[in-house]
């Protein structure tokens, strides 16, 4: 086997530029996601039964389809309803559409496993639902939530790699490009794994980062 | 906090009429009628599973009772509102009575200071340098004060206590319910948290405590209540209560507590 690491070199912008688009649309889907997410996580456990069943439907469809399926639909079924939309835009929507689901149920079990004592006690000062939820319960929730959160954030940046079918010009798309223009399989696809690595490596920084930042002190 | 003596014209602080609560098919609560007037303190006391507890928390609407009102400070609640109605009533209920719970229910990720301001800043809308000068000024009542950058988790059980009552006390309740705050203690810390809720009667603070420390109901409580099979079996004046019960479930109760009680 004979390696040509020039090429790498010579290509090297074209995959930086395919990694900023990776962590653009992996950014994106994950605050968009966390946000949505939350707000199913607490219709999930809401006292209104309709609100409980819309999010269980939600989340039952999202887990259940693969998310190659839904980018699919988004981007090549949706103009048939009269929605045409930028690749880069049904993208994020339908990375998120599935994410969201997933840390609807992180985030659900990270509430359901705060004791209902912390939220009586809230309730007895007099603190409303929502400032329950905002100062009492979420914050507690966050600890527990971290590493399976990072844990899905993590997926979704491999994932992301998906977007490349639906013609969005990410790190995958873009390599797979300069390989078939140079068939230079293992430089390039080799670089393009390390460059996942380093965005995963930085998540996983993270992790460490946050579970320090929120761990209570010890006894 | 001055002293209002109980005067026959002066309509009672609290007032529950008709109050019933059932679990499903498990009646808890069969009927209670109870006045607590300005300044009383008041024991509730009984078996275990008498809705003791339940009727602690149908005061402040933590349990919705199934049937009955609660009347406190003007404001009314009953069984049968719902909606925005009851919303409101019920946050104008709470904002003017506090609670002390067993578990002590601290915010463990707050320091001691930031659990005592939080409701005062949130809920009260207070001034957060006016919060923690009334917050440090309660942390020193519950004898506290040095422990104010402390989280609950790095405190013994006494002083979480401590906290938590200090907690309720900056929301400036008319009426504190109690709700057995000594029985998750480790036996040597029951005394310090005794010595400040009666130090809070002294002060005459309105108190509502269910309990099992009967030497605390017989010394600190003007009045006793003794439930049994959620109904109030017997109530009157601590002594009374205590010296001369008329109800012959309360003798046996107390006959009971005698008898299982092991002294060192």
């Amino acid at each position: 086997m004979n390696l040509d690491f020039s090429v790498v070199a010579q290509y090297f912008p074209l995959l930086l530029d395919g990694l900023l688009v990776t962590v653009e649309v992996s950014a994106i889907t994950l605050v968009l996601a966390t946000v949505l997410g939350t707000f199913i996580a607490m219709a999930r456990i809401s006292h209104r039964q309709w609100l409980r069943v819309l999010a269980g439907i939600y989340v039952w469809i999202m887990r259940g389809t693969p998310v190659l399926l839904v980018l699919f639909f988004i981007y090549y079924a949706a103009p048939s309803f009269g929605l045409q939309l930028p690749a880069f835009a049904a993208a994020v929507i339908g990375m998120t559409l599935n994410s969201a689901a997933y840390k609807a149920e992180i985030i659900r079990s990270g509430i359901e496993a705060i004791p209902r004592t912390q939220t009586e006690a809230a309730l007895a000062v007099n603190m409303t639902y929502v400032q329950t939820m905002h100062r009492i319960v979420l914050p507690q929730a966050v600890r527990i939530v971290i590493p399976p959160y990072i844990n899905n954030a993590i997926l979704l940046v491999k994932n992301s790699a998906l977007v490349s079918v639906i013609t969005v010009p990410d790190l995958m798309l873009n390599a797979q490009q300069i390989v078939s223009s140079t068939y230079r399989a293992v430089e390039i696809l080799g670089t393009a794994g390390l460059l996942y690595l380093v965005v995963t490596s930085l998540l996983m920084l993270a992790q460490r980062y946050s579970e320090r930042r929120f761990a209570l002190p010890d006894r | 906090m001055t002293q209002q003596p109980a005067t026959e014209a002066a309509p009672p602080l609290l007032h529950l009429s008709g109050l019933h609560k059932s679990f499903g098919t498990n009646e808890i609560l069969r009927g209670i009628d109870l006045e607590v007037h300005a300044g009383e303190t008041v024991a509730i006391i009984g078996p275990s599973g008498t809705g003791k507890s339940t009727l602690l928390r149908c005061v402040n609407w933590l349990e919705k009772p199934t049937a009955g009102e609660v009347t406190l400070d003007g404001v009314r609640l009953h069984a049968e509102m719902t909606g925005k109605e009851e919303q409101q009533a019920m946050r104008a209920l709470r904002s003017r009575v506090g609670m002390v719970f067993q578990q002590y229910n601290l915010w463990p990720h707050f320091s001691v200071l930031r659990n005592v301001t939080e409701g005062q800043v949130r809920v009260l809308g207070t001034d957060p340098s006016e919060a923690k000068a009334k917050a440090r000024e309660l942390l020193a009542r519950v004898r506290m004060e040095a422990f104010e950058d402390r989280y609950p988790s790095q405190l013994s059980g006494g002083q979480q206590q401590r906290v938590a009552i200090a907690r309720t006390l900056a929301m400036g309740p008319r009426l504190v319910l109690f709700d057995e705050v000594t029985s998750a203690l480790d036996p040597e810390l029951v005394g310090e948290v005794l010595e400040t809720m009666k130090q809070l009667a002294d002060d005459g603070l309105t108190m509502l405590v269910v309990t099992h420390e009967m030497g605390f109901a017989r010394r600190v409580a003007d009045r006793v209540v003794f439930m049994d099979g959620g109904h109030i079996a017997e109530q009157g004046p601590a002594g009374v209560v205590f010296e001369n019960p008329v109800n012959e479930r309360t003798r046996a109760f107390f006959d009971h507590v005698r008898r299982s009680s092991w002294t060192v």
